[in-house]
Order: structure tokens, then sequence, then C-alpha cells
């Protein structure tokens, strides 16, 4: 659905109406809107299913706000404005909700030696060992030192430290290749 | 939140909308908590402060969530009901203080109501029809504002503001209705 001039200026009188608290001004702006919130978000995110859901809880938003509408403001433009700050807060939740699901999934691997977590233990250092293999021997070098608090290579303290960032670094993006995650 | 079902989604949606008008009247009245605040240091009748601070902030905010010509005449309302609260606590209570008379009491809360009520009916006569449920809904607002400013006078002083209210409007609304 394409939005004309036309469209736009309805747009923008219903929803100034809607502010106003004129509430038969709410079904045109429900309709004109909901469409275009979902094409909108679909075209962001890519994800039609995805989409339904964050247009609804941006159509919530929208109207929520509408009392706060300035008139001389585009509607369409602060319609959009809202749901996309709706998809964007939708993706940061679920990329933090990620997160915590995956640093709980670490936490919980359990010390005890029941067959479970042996198995767990083993893969994550079979994988440890797959990264630190893959990775430049002075960076292997720098990494083994650091948590073995072994023999440091023959430099000084800053380039070091230094060296030991560029391996973590490094190590980081290897893990990331393979599991797709930075988080060991 | 999870997807609420397409033809579930129009009546909270409409919901929605109600709440947002709701908090945001609630905001705007928010004024009349402070006048409130102010009355029961300035006035000492704390009880009355509070009851009649509550039903400006009702009112107020129901006005304000209603919308259209009742939104204008509440925001109108609360902005020239600070200036018939702030008029006679200044001028009566900084003044005069203690040399205060009923006479002087009546004439300045009347001098308030009559200011209040030339600046909403210019307002007023901008709206046409609705002149009448504009000057009504903001000269409430207004009487309950100045009464909460004139509680430490008892009913003269609120007596002296609806007088001169009246005084001010009474024109508007009689030209008004001879037009309409």
């Amino acid at each position: 659905m394409q939005l004309d001039d036309v469209g736009r200026a309805e747009l923008n009188r219903n929803l100034t109406a809607l502010a106003d608290g004129e509430r038969h001004a709410f079904d045109p702006v429900y309709r004109t809107l909901w469409p275009l919130l979902v094409r909108f978000i679909a075209a962001t995110s890519g994800d039609r299913a995805l989409a339904e859901e964050i247009a609804q809880r941006a159509m919530l938003k929208i109207l929520t706000k509408v009392a706060t509408f300035d008139p001389s403001r585009d509607a369409l433009a602060w319609s959009l404005a809202i749901a996309f700050n709706e998809y964007r807060s939708f993706r940061r939740k679920r990329s933090h909700a990620t997160c915590d699901l995956q640093e709980s999934v670490a936490l919980a691997i359990p010390e005890h030696d029941t067959p479970e977590a042996i198995a767990m233990r083993d893969n994550l250092h079979e994988a440890v060992r797959e990264v630190l293999a893959a990775l430049r021997p002075t960076d292997r070098e720098a990494i083994v030192a650091a948590i073995h608090a072994g023999q440091r290579p023959p430099v000084s303290a800053a380039a070091f430290r230094k060296r030991l960032q560029r391996a973590i670094a490094n190590a980081r993006q290897l893990w990331k290749r393979h599991y797709d995650d930075d988080r060991p | 939140m999870t997807m609420i079902a397409p033809d579930r989604f129009i009546e909270h949606a409409r919901r929605a909308y109600e709440w947002g008008r709701l908090e945001h009247a609630a905001l705007q009245s928010s004024v009349a908590l402070l006048l409130t605040a102010i009355s029961v240091g300035v006035c000492r009748e704390s009880a009355w402060s509070v009851a009649i601070g509550a039903s400006l902030f009702v009112l107020a905010t129901s006005l304000l969530w209603l919308g259209r010509t009742a939104a204008r005449a509440a925001r109108a309302g609360l902005r020239a009901g600070v200036l018939a609260f702030a008029i006679p606590i200044v001028v009566l209570h900084g003044y005069f203080g203690a040399d205060c008379s009923i006479e002087t009491v009546l004439i300045v809360n009347a001098l308030t109501g009559l200011v209040v009520g030339v600046l909403l009916s210019v307002q007023a006569m901008r709206l046409g029809g609705r002149c009448y449920a504009y000057l009504f809904g903001a000269g409430t607002l207004v009487i309950l504002s100045g009464t909460l400013g004139c509680l430490f006078f008892g009913p003269i002083g609120v007596t002296g503001m609806v007088v001169g209210y009246f005084v001010a409007t009474a024109p508007v609304m009689v030209y008004r209705g001879a037009t309409a």
C-alpha cells in the first residue's frame, strides 16, 4: 500500500484530530497506519511474522503517545519513527536475552562428574583447543602465558599487553567464525 | 509481549489510546497539586485545601481527557487559575498582611475575577457557539484555583472572585446568545 500526498495529508488531519480528542478519527488512523507499519517493519526486519508483532507494539505506542502529537510535524514520519524505535528496542532486548541465555548456559556447566557434565566440559575444552591451535604462534604464546602466568615473551610489559589484546581479539574472531558468538 | 489476535487487537488499541490520553491529562493537571501544596502551606486549612485541590485535579484531568473544547477550556482554565490563585496570595498575604479588611479582600478578589474573566472571554470569542462550554469549564477551574488561594479569607474572597468573573464573562455570553 502506497501513501500518496492526499493520503498523507488525510493522515495528518486525522492524527491531529485524534490528538485533539476526536474519537471518530480513531478508525481512519488505525486503518491507514496498520498496513504501513507492517510493511515498514517487514522491510526493515525482513520477517513478515515478526513485523506483525512489532507493528502491534508500535501501534499501541503511537496511540498511547498520540495526545502529545505536534500537528506541525508530519504524522507519517512521526509514526514510523516510533515504529523504528520499537523495532530497535525489540532487537536490543532479544540480543540481551540471547546473551543472558548463553551466559546462563555457560554458568550452568556443572562442576560434578556426571556423564553430561564431563561431555560438556570435554566439548568446551576441545573447542578452546581448536581455536588456540588455529591462532598464530605469537598469539597463542601470549594467551597461554597470560592464563597460566607462565614465562612471558622477552618484550616490555606494555608491548605484552598490546600483544595479548591483539591475541584475544583474534581468538574471538576465530571463535565467532566457528561457533557464531564471541563468548566461550 | 506476545502477539494479540488481530480481531481483539483493535480493542487493545482503543484502550491504549484512552490510557495515553488519561496519563497525559493527569500530567498536565499536576499544576493543581502544586497549587494545593502551596495552599496547605499558606492558608492553614489543610483539609479544605486538599479537598478543593483534589476536585481541581480530577476536573482538570477529566476535561483534558475528554479533549476538544473541554481540553482547550481546561488548559486555559489552569493557566488563568494560576493567576487567580497567585494574585490574592501575593497581594493579600504579601502586601496587606494583618491589615487586610473584608472590603480589601472583596475588591482584590473581584478584580482578579474580572481580569481573568476578560482574558478568557477574549479567547472564547474565537470559539463561536462553543464559547459557553469553554467559559463554564475554564471558569470552574479558575474559581477552584482562586478558592485554593482565598481559603484563608473564607467565603467572602471566593464570592468576590465569582462575581468578578461573572461580570467579565456575561457580556460575551449575552453577545454570543444574541448572534447565534
